[in-house]
């Protein structure tokens, strides 16, 4: 076994051989060894020497043999198909991108100005008492009266279809009512840019006279925001809410409902109980003999009629409460809520639009980078992967084909 | 002490058609890389192979991959030629792998037709020593054909073979003294 020394002396001794220098006389052996294996280079042919020289000088030209399978890749078309490829997923996202809060194609721009507050017309509903001034179109929808029902339980012909279920576990029918009364109502913001603001009022009033409902409190600062309380038929109050949606944007959208059918009942017996007090003092009043006992029948019966007349009322409004819901509307003027040129819009596209426009491009092409970046980052950490695996995978092949010789 | 042997010995052809074309952005100078290292990449390649045929299309395999990737060639990483060798060792590999070929050097002994009578007995130390360096294991030949056919310096054998330079300077002498062994058993 060599020491560290020594194994460095002879090394040493094999440079100063093969470099011609004189080495220690007691290494004179490995010199020799040195140089005789130094000898047995092997030296190239000179023809092939020749050869190589040629085809060095011509920069080694490919063989036709080899040319013609393989497909030699444009210089330009790396760059390329990063273009196309990139231009492909914009395309993706931009087509599966959401057009935000469903907010429809008419949610156009418009002049704007006009008044700096104006408090649109309101219709009285007959049940909430919030509205004064008529509306022309709103009055027109005045919700339908419910007929009397002296039974109270049983379905009224005016109140429409019978309403869904209320939500929850459990039988909606295991005490025993047959009909249940649900009241629903919904809550929506909705943001337009300010110059759509008067424009959106009045697409939101269309929406509850068209489906007839009617409004029963409005306000709207124009360019600001506005307020809306509509009270549509609870058969369409969806489709209410999708015709809503469509104004703007959508930046808030709940919807509640309550099982009111306890409260129905109850006032429903209490209607049945004064009738029935009042068919009794009826019967009382024809068998009365004396004026005494007249007068104090007749005085009964003036409460109990009062009674009747105000069960009545109450049933009525609590039933409407299950028929019509209502819905609030909250108008927000948005400037980032862009939106496209109606087709009646005279204004045209201006530099603000295109200002907006610009930073919106940014805004999505910095998010498809940032897509594309995800997508990137794994998919190339699984090709270096591979190719490193790859790569060792050949350089052990390798060693083992030295060993194996 | 024997006389100093130049490296290269008969070679006949030179170079003479310009490569200006082959010159790096990096600074490789293909053509002076080229010339320099011809015939020790085809001795370094003829050895491990065992094989002059093979050699030749080996060494023309590894110029030309080195020619085509001169462009990658990083100084950081190591000297010009261990850079080559790198590519011609990989090519000579790949030979072994492809033809499966025994690489127990079954040379063609160089016949020392011009030895005269005198040198006799340099002549059977060729053959002795010749002898051994084919009995020699692969890696062990290779060790000697990349420091006495190819010219290598320890730094770059050990850029070649993917080791320390103690490590290549190690290997190197355990091979040495393997042919330094057959040659004392013979005398």
């Amino acid at each position: 076994m060599s020491t560290p020394e020594t194994l460095d002396r002879e090394l040493a001794a094999l440079e100063d051989a093969l470099a011609g220098r004189p080495v220690d006389p007691d290494l004179a052996d490995l010199a020799e060894l040195a140089v005789l294996v130094r000898d047995e280079r092997p030296v190239p042919d000179p023809a092939f020497a020749s050869s190589l020289d040629e085809r060095a000088g011509a920069g080694f030209p490919r063989s036709a043999k080899r040319r013609m399978p393989a497909f030699s890749w444009p210089k330009i078309t790396l760059p390329a198909l990063g273009v196309a490829a990139s231009v492909f997923l914009v395309v993706v996202i931009a087509t599966s991108i959401p057009s935000g809060g469903g907010d429809g194609g008419d949610s156009a721009s418009s002049g704007g100005g006009g008044s700096a507050a104006t408090s649109l017309p309101e219709s009285d509903s007959g049940s909430s008492g919030a509205g004064s001034s008529g509306s022309s179109r709103a009055q027109k929808r005045a919700a339908p009266s419910v007929a009397e029902d002296s039974a109270g339980s049983s379905a009224p012909s005016s109140v429409g279809p019978v309403p869904p279920e209320p939500p929850g576990p459990g039988n909606p029918n295991a005490d025993g009512r047959d009909r249940r009364y649900v009241e629903r109502s919904a809550q929506i913001v909705i943001a337009t840019p300010p110059r759509d603001i008067d424009r959106a009022a009045a697409k939101i009033i269309k929406v509850a006279d068209d489906l007839g409902g009617f409004v029963v409190a409005s306000q709207v600062s124009s360019g600001s925001s506005g307020e809306f309380e509509l009270r549509v038929p609870e058969r369409r109050l969806q489709t209410a809410l999708s015709r809503l949606s469509a104004v703007g944007k959508v930046r808030e959208r709940t919807q509640a409902s309550q099982d009111i059918t306890g409260a129905v009942v109850s006032v429903a017996e209490r209607l049945k109980d004064a009738r029935t007090e009042r068919r009794s003092l009826l019967r009382q009043l024809a068998n009365a003999t004396t004026v005494n006992q007249t007068a104090s029948i007749r005085a009964r019966l003036r409460i109990v009629s009062g009674q009747i007349g105000s069960a009545k009322r109450d049933l009525r409004n609590v039933k409407r409460r299950a028929s019509y819901s209502t819905i609030s509307v909250q108008l927000l003027a948005d400037r980032r809520s862009a939106s496209a040129p109606d087709d009646d819009d005279s204004s045209g596209w201006t530099p603000g639009d295109a200002w907006r426009d610009a930073g919106r491009i940014l805004e999505v092409s910095a998010g498809v980078l940032m897509i594309a970046a995800a997508l990137a980052l794994p998919v190339g950490l699984v090709v270096l992967l591979v190719w490193l695996a790859m790569r060792q995978g050949t350089h052990r092949r390798r060693e083992r084909a030295l060993d194996a010789v | 002490m024997d006389a100093p042997v130049p490296r290269s010995t008969d070679v006949t052809s030179t170079l003479t058609l310009p490569l200006s074309a082959a010159r790096s952005r990096q600074g490789l100078d293909f053509d002076a890389l080229y010339r320099a290292a011809r015939d020790d990449v085809y001795a370094y390649v003829a050895t491990l192979l065992g094989d002059r045929s093979a050699a030749e299309d080996v060494t023309a395999s590894a110029f030309e991959r080195a020619y085509r990737k001169q462009r990658t060639y990083k100084a950081a990483r190591g000297s010009e030629r261990a850079w080559l060798f790198g590519i011609a060792r990989n090519a000579a590999l790949d030979e072994l792998r492809r033809r499966k070929r025994s690489a127990a050097l079954t040379t063609e002994p160089e016949a020392d037709l011009a030895a005269p009578e005198d040198a006799a007995d340099l002549a059977m130390r060729r053959a002795v020593v010749r002898s051994a360096l084919a009995d020699l294991p692969p890696r062990e030949r290779e060790l000697i054909a990349l420091k006495f056919h190819a010219g290598l310096d320890n730094a770059e054998l050990a850029a070649v073979l993917g080791v320390s330079v103690s490590n290549a300077g190690t290997l190197l002498h355990r091979a040495v003294t393997k042919l330094r062994k057959a040659l004392d058993e013979h005398a």
